[in-house]
């Protein structure tokens, strides 16, 4: 844009203004109903847990490969997620990384994390596929996905979704076996340090569409 | 996982052990103003002590002079050479020991009387009911996210906090004294707009022995740069004003700042209001002790201890059990997930899948820690062992706006 400039771009519009304008399906709404209805706690983190269920189906109608399977806002926010994405499991004898297309995992929001800096821990649980093989995933059940050293209070439900995805797909990468920030699992962490070529493990961003899988990487 | 305070005994001193302490009135002054059952008041405290650095380890020595009846101190650090120049520490072989453990030691050396227990770590893995008979709480931590922690549960135990700070630039030493009486401001309610952006913004939390822990302390913050006298008259600040409180003399501060500013040799109170503003959680809870081991105890029965009627529905009744989690089912590798139904902990053996041979875990979505009360409604007249919890010492039951503490009737220790 220039001074001269006349017909000034609108600026791009952030995920939260593009989510307002997401009208629920009648199927969605009626999900969501009944989940809130029975919400307990302040009226407060009532209408909060509401909230960020509806942004998470809201984000589920504009972002293909992204489902939302279960809410349970009894007292924590608790959302049963999938992510149609490459994630990476255990390599095979011969060194070869597999990986599967899909993540599906549990978010959990406690109250207490609104109001208060929380561990990247605290909040998302892979539960498939089963092992992981990932330097920011425990290597065993409950396969606790660290996001971080410290993840703000308050920090939206819908972007800790953008970083699960970013995470797992190596997209933002906490890899650094001499930093413990984030590691969780070392063993990956040397392998994709030692095979950068691999990362990330898709260039496709949330909204796209998964191409199709690619070949596994050799270590 | 909540961990247990851990008594010193006479056995574990490195010092040696004064045979026959003096009694306290040999030097004991008639305090003008104080009750004739000052001897008594003083023999009968308990102070719990989170933060056995600078400040707090002179606080704890002194307060052990005073012979009381009970000292905790809680600290997950370790001494540093950098400790030497403001700790209260005489011995060179004390580098690289617990800060707990290593004041709690010398607590003993000079008062065997007192019972003395330790807890190397941070309060928030303890037991809610940690606190629940201390006469007074002080806090001589560095750390914000500890201080905000420990000013909302002395808020929820209505326990006096009484807190240490210094600003060594200034040579300003500073105790809070904050009443807890309902109603009145927390420690956050005096903080400045730099600490809130302090605590937002520089909590860190270490990954490191991630692996098994449900819950991860936060790294502590920068250390606090001072001097040892600033220090030491923190410390006896602290003490001093919890001996008004404790022998009720007049003029005690409650809900109050009290500032020793060493640059103009000055002392200023300033009252303490609620903040508005505050996001900390100030409510009250009802602190109650069953009279048997709650693991014998039915829901039923606990529930009607919070004056929670079954009848009149369970739809804004929940409970937190330790650090327990209620799990409704299991995670493993078969597609439908095994029924489990029982309280289970993160560190319980898992057992395997008769199925697929894999771990069994309790599903994340089906499992709670904060435990809605009506998934229970068929299960309210099982005892917790029954339900799994056979070690269960605190159980949180909140219906609505009322929170009610539930305790063993002793508390356990090793």
């Amino acid at each position: 844009m220039t001074l001269t400039d006349t017909n000034p771009k609108p600026p791009a519009k952030t995920l939260k203004q593009q989510l307002a304008e997401v009208v629920l399906t009648p199927e969605a709404e009626y999900f969501l109903n009944r989940a809130g209805q029975s919400a307990q706690g302040e009226a407060m983190w009532r209408h909060r847990k509401i909230q960020e269920a509806r942004e998470l189906l809201q984000l589920s109608q504009l972002a293909p490969r992204f489902t939302v399977e279960g809410l349970n806002l009894d007292t924590e926010f608790m959302a049963k997620l999938r992510i149609r994405m490459p994630v990476p499991t255990m390599p095979t004898m011969s060194g070869r990384l597999t990986l599967e297309q899909e993540a599906q995992f549990v978010l959990t929001y406690p109250e207490s994390a609104v109001r208060n800096p929380s561990p990247g821990t605290s909040f998302v649980r892979i539960t498939k596929p089963l092992r992981v093989f990932h330097p920011n995933v425990l290597p065993e059940p409950p396969q606790v996905l660290c996001l971080g050293t410290t993840m703000l209070a308050g920090h939206p439900v819908r972007e800790i979704v953008l970083s699960v995805f970013g995470a797992l797909a190596l997209q933002n990468v906490m890899y650094d076996v001499y930093d413990s920030a984030g590691l969780l699992n070392r063993e990956a962490a040397m392998f994709f340090q030692q095979s950068p070529g691999q990362i990330p493990l898709t260039r496709a961003p949330f909204f796209a569409i998964e191409p199709p899988a690619v070949e596994g990487a050799q270590a | 996982m909540r961990r247990e305070l851990t008594e010193v005994s006479a056995g574990d001193v490195d010092h040696a052990v004064v045979q026959a302490p003096a009694p306290l009135s040999a030097r004991l002054p008639e305090i003008f103003g104080a009750p004739g059952d000052t001897p008594a008041r003083l023999a009968n405290l308990d102070a719990f002590l989170i933060g056995g650095g600078s400040i707090g380890m002179n606080a704890a020595f002194q307060l052990a002079r005073l012979q009381p009846r009970r000292l905790s101190v809680c600290d997950p650090r370790r001494v540093k050479s950098e400790s030497f120049l403001t700790h209260p520490i005489t011995d060179p072989t004390a580098l690289g020991r617990s800060k707990a453990l290593l004041t709690a030691r010398i607590c003993k050396a000079i008062s065997p009387r007192t019972r003395v227990f330790y807890y190397e770590g941070a309060i928030q893995d303890l037991p809610l009911d940690a606190l629940a008979d201390a006469t007074a709480v002080w806090l001589a931590t560095d750390n914000l996210a500890t201080e905000n922690y420990c000013g909302e549960l002395c808020a929820h135990l209505c326990k006096t906090l009484v807190q240490g700070s210094v600003a060594g630039e200034l040579l300003i030493s500073q105790v809070r004294v904050i009443a807890n009486e309902g109603g009145g401001p927390c420690l956050a309610c005096g903080w400045s707009d730099e600490e809130w952006w302090a605590l937002h913004t520089r909590t860190v939390f270490s990954c490191e022995g991630r692996a098994g822990r449900t819950q991860v302390a936060p790294a502590a913050g920068a250390p606090t740069m001072s001097i040892a006298p600033l220090c030491a008259e923190a410390a006896s600040q602290m003490l001093l004003v919890s001996l008004r409180i404790a022998l009720g003399l007049s003029g005690a501060p409650r809900d109050e700042i009290v500032t020793y500013a060493g640059l103009a040799d000055s002392i200023t109170r300033t009252k303490l209001k609620r903040n508005p503003r505050c996001t900390c959680d100030h409510s009250t809870w009802k602190v109650v002790v069953n009279a048997k081991e709650l693991s014998g105890s039915t829901l039923r029965e606990l529930l009607a201890l919070a004056g929670v009627s079954p009848e009149a529905g369970l739809e804004n009744v929940a409970f937190v059990l330790d650090d327990y989690l209620f799990a409704r089912a299991a995670l493993c590798g078969c597609a439908d997930h095994p029924s489990v139904g029982r309280f289970v902990r993160e560190e319980d053996d898992p057992g395997r899948c008769a199925g697929c041979g894999e771990e069994l875990r309790p599903h994340p979505f089906h499992s709670h820690r904060e435990v809605p009360a009506r998934i229970l409604a068929l299960q309210l007249d099982r005892t917790l062992a029954d339900l799994g919890a056979n070690a269960a010492r605190t159980l949180l039951i909140k219906d609505g706006e009322r929170t009610t503490l539930v305790r063993n009737p002793e508390r356990s220790e090793r």
